[in-house]
């Protein structure tokens, strides 16, 4: 691994989350978030493209450490929700607080 | 018009097999993808409110789908402390108002939503999904 690299993997902390977000696996959820806000990485990117469903809780979840990390000064990125995630994104306004990207480059 | 009814736990691992079974029964019908999405988040979101704000005591709580020619009626029924539905703070998204967000999403995505609720004596809602709507996701 190249010194380049480790400062790339310092920058940013990405996750991929998987499977269903509701009330039972919540949990789960905020403590793998959490961690990945422990590492201190600016960026804290949640891979979502396996992510089949999520309703209101992990929207609450969402914001909350989307707060915790503004004061922080980290950032939440979420990479490729599906369609019906996005649309619970969009009818709740947490697209406007959490940055949505689709398909990125790298 | 046929009906289902189903006694589910007070226990979260559970909702998901709400999730499970109003896409089967909205599938069957016809209802569009986007349509059975709506439905499963919607109905998901009354058990999770059915859990998290009715203390309900008691170990069960009861979903009912009624299948009817161009629509489907879905409720969710507790035996907690009940609610004032018109007490329910809109959410803010940058403040602490954190709660709300489930009926929010529920009368979004539904074309019609009824709530019965008593104090100390549980709360029913009630959705409606046509299948006629052409929204899509």
């Amino acid at each position: 691994m190249s010194s380049n690299s480790i400062i790339e993997m310092e920058k940013t902390s990405m996750v991929s989350i998987k499977g269903e977000i509701d009330i039972y696996s919540i949990e789960k959820f905020r403590e793998i978030i959490e961690e990945k806000i422990r590492t201190q990485a600016p960026e804290i990117i949640l891979d979502c493209s396996e992510l089949s469903y999520m309703d209101s809780t992990g929207m609450g979840v969402l914001i909350e450490l989307r707060n915790k990390t503004k004061e922080m000064g980290q950032k939440i990125i979420m990479i490729n929700p599906r369609p019906n995630i996005k649309k619970l994104l969009s009818l709740t306004g947490v697209d406007k607080i959490i940055e949505i990207v689709d398909n990125p480059v790298n | 018009m046929d009906s289902i009814k189903l006694t589910l736990p007070t226990k979260p691992e559970y909702v998901s097999l709400a999730r499970l079974t109003i896409a089967s029964v909205a599938n069957n019908m016809g209802f569009s993808i986007g349509d059975v999405e709506d439905l499963k988040v919607a109905v998901s979101e009354a058990c999770t409110n059915a859990l998290n704000h009715s203390k309900n005591t008691d170990t069960t709580y009861d979903l009912t789908y009624v299948v009817e020619n161009n629509k489907l009626v879905f409720t969710v029924t507790d035996r907690g402390i009940g609610f004032e539905p018109e007490t329910v703070a809109k959410p803010d998204l940058n403040g602490q108002q954190l709660g709300g967000f489930g009926l929010f999403i529920i009368k979004s995505l539904m074309d019609r939503v009824e709530i019965v609720s008593e104090r100390g004596s549980g709360t029913s809602i009630t959705m409606i999904k046509n299948l006629s709507t052409t929204h899509e996701i």
